[in-house]
């Protein structure tokens, strides 16, 4: 009986929680991926196990990159260069696993990219200035893939 | 009342965006009113793209505007500063001591004070820091150069005397346009020898031991090794229009303005930088070059001394720290002492003659790790001597010589040792070992005085200062 009037309290309680939680929750700010976020996110958008050097890399620049996530941390050069240089490691590693990708038209490859890292499509403006960027690339997946792995939208969360 | 001027509806367009040309585009900078919904979303984004060009000249703000530069001078081992820097009773440093007999000088004989400074140092070539800060700068220089002094307590030989306030400056709010840290040329929390009040990680300055070292902290990593210049420029270049594109997506966000900063502040500085970033190696620069002497050596110690004076000035970093080890020099010999301590004062000569020549403001501390007594009458630095320490501030402003309320805090006493007793707002600040973070404390409201911001204090400050007493403590 006691354990049945325990477990029924535990219930309400949890309700209540929940309850509570609904009605006050105060509605999520901005902010940015910290360090660690950036890493497993760039991982996971390109499928791509961090090799030695990657890990070297982003060991050297770990301090530089954001810490608690705020928007503060990422408002200078050197945060985002450091961003860059890490997303751009990334990318190195996927355009070397994904050869059949660069054979592919520009659209194409943009297409596939923007739905890795954005998970939607590309709007008129970004598709235009991607395309404008990778026309001349040697190596269109790298350029494409690090400029929209560096870019505001993949940093914010 | 408004003018006409005013009222003139500023047409914003983003680097690397064509002026409007199409229909299309004087709808998308709001140039042809439409019909109310149309127009709510140009009008947004018209709000947002004047933010985002205001942001770009706030930009120095996140980069330490306002907040001038600042560098720790840390003699480490404990040098003999009260035999360079005259230390007085509680009228000032010439309210003399009965005698100076273990201090290495006597400030009564004549011309012995050279009182340039504001505070008076030991002349007649007797103070070898005095003689290195003249030989390294311009008399034109030094005349807007003033220093002031905290007598106090330090433990001897230790690092762990938290003087040195060099994260407190940092969180204080000077932030590097490159690297918002500090710099500095030993790998600890403070940058220096000496240890600080307040101890963050995040505010831990970068350890610099090689010229090249900021340059190279600022870069853009291994992927772009055999990549130029030009791709990468058109790289960052995208990186940069699409962030702004965007930016749209967010704009009715209470943090659109923050993220318009982060387009403008951070990722449009480097649409022009390539694999090496200018501006940041201080043998390209030339008055660096003549004022330090440098030569190709990327590695000696006046080599990495150089960057850390020439990119805290250029306030391509935070505040910067640098320690100039063997200062335990009692028991050496004279030769050795007037050594180091002309080494001391040619690095201080050298910073302050680059900031002039780069018509920066600099305000700097000089600190060390205890103190030395000297044999009777000589300038034999015999012992060690915790009672004999002091920190002293400096202040150059290219504008002219900065005005000066007093030029020491704190007191001696007649027998040539710390006056423990001085007190402030009914404490002893100076007399044990939480003296050097007080005195930490109390650089930070000089920097802040000097830096126009002394009402920051006290969010800042570790130690509980107010009107009088705070007034008490200001040398600037």
């Amino acid at each position: 009986m006691n354990k049945k009037l325990i477990f029924m309290i535990f219930l309400i309680a949890i309700n209540l929680l929940s309850f509570s939680n609904a009605c006050f929750a105060v509605p999520a700010t901005v902010g940015v991926k910290n360090f660690r976020g950036l890493y497993y996110s760039l991982a996971a958008v390109t499928g791509i196990k961090p090799t030695p050097e990657i890990n070297k890399y982003f060991k050297s620049i770990m301090t530089r990159l954001p810490k608690d996530g705020r928007l503060d941390e990422v408002l200078n050069p050197s945060t985002l260069m450091s961003i860059k240089g890490l997303a751009a490691l990334f990318c190195k590693e996927f355009s070397k696993n994904n050869r059949d990708l660069s054979q592919k038209s520009d659209q194409e490859i943009l297409a596939v990219l923007s739905d890795r890292i954005y998970g939607r499509n590309l709007s008129d403006a970004e598709l235009k200035t991607q395309l404008s960027l990778i026309s001349s690339a040697q190596d269109k997946v790298f350029v494409a893939c690090t400029s929209q792995a560096s870019s505001m939208e993949f940093l914010l969360q | 009342m408004r003018s006409n001027q005013s009222n003139k509806k500023k047409l914003i367009i983003p680097d690397g965006h064509k002026p409007p040309v199409t229909r299309r585009d004087f709808l998308k900078y709001g140039i042809i009113p439409f019909a109310g919904y149309v127009m709510a979303p140009s009008f947004l984004t018209q709000i947002l793209l004047q933010k985002s060009a205001q942001a770009a000249t706030t930009c120095g703000a996140a980069g330490g505007s306002g907040y001038m530069p600042f560098l720790v001078i840390d003699l480490a081992g404990g040098a003999g500063l009260p035999g360079n820097f005259l230390v007085g009773k509680s009228g000032g440093p010439k309210d003399l001591l009965r005698n100076y007999e273990t201090l290495g000088w006597d400030p009564r004989a004549s011309g012995s004070l050279d009182e340039s400074f504001g505070l008076p140092m030991a002349a007649n070539n007797v103070s070898k820091i005095l003689a290195g800060i003249k030989q390294a700068a311009s008399a034109q220089t030094l005349a807007k150069l003033r220093m002031g002094s905290f007598c106090h307590f330090s433990q001897d030989d230790s690092n762990t005397n938290r003087t040195s306030a060099l994260t407190l400056v940092s969180r204080a709010g000077l932030k590097g346009k490159f690297l918002e840290n500090g710099i500095g040329s030993r790998n600890s929390l403070s940058g220096g020898n000496s240890e600080e009040p307040l101890r963050e990680a995040m505010l831990k300055p970068v350890f610099i031991q090689n010229i090249l070292d900021v340059q190279n902290s600022i870069s853009h990593g291994p992927a772009f090794e055999n990549i130029s210049d030009r791709d990468i420029q058109l790289l960052s270049r995208s990186i940069y229009d699409m962030s702004a594109e965007q930016l749209r997506k967010f704009e009715s966000l209470p943090e659109a303005q923050k993220l318009a900063q982060i387009t403008e502040c951070g990722y449009r500085p480097t649409l022009n930088y390539g694999k090496i970033i200018s501006g940041l190696n201080p043998q390209k620069d030339q008055n660096a070059t003549q004022v330090y002497q440098l030569s190709n050596n990327t590695t000696d110690e006046n080599a990495v001394f150089s960057s850390i004076a020439y990119n805290v000035l250029q306030g391509n970093t935070g505040p910067g720290s640098i320690t100039l080890g063997d200062f335990d020099y009692h028991d050496r010999g004279l030769d050795f002492t007037d050594q180091k301590d002309l080494q001391a004062g040619l690095q201080i000569g050298r910073a302050v003659e680059l900031a002039s020549r780069l018509g920066k403001p600099l305000f700097f501390q000089i600190i060390t790790d205890g103190g030395v007594s000297s044999a009777p009458g000589t300038r034999n630095w015999n012992s060690d001597s915790n009672q004999r320490s002091m920190t002293v501030i400096g202040y150059f402003n290219p504008k002219g010589a900065p005005e000066q309320r007093r030029v020491q805090v704190g007191a001696y006493l007649d027998g040539g040792t710390l006056n423990s007793d001085v007190m402030i707002g009914g404490r002893t600040l100076f007399a044990d070992e939480s003296a050097p973070a007080n005195v930490a404390n109390m650089v930070l409201a000089n920097y802040l005085s000097a830096s126009g911001k002394l009402g920051e204090f006290e969010k800042q400050s570790q130690i509980p200062l107010r009107g009088g007493d705070l007034e008490s403590i200001l040398i600037f």
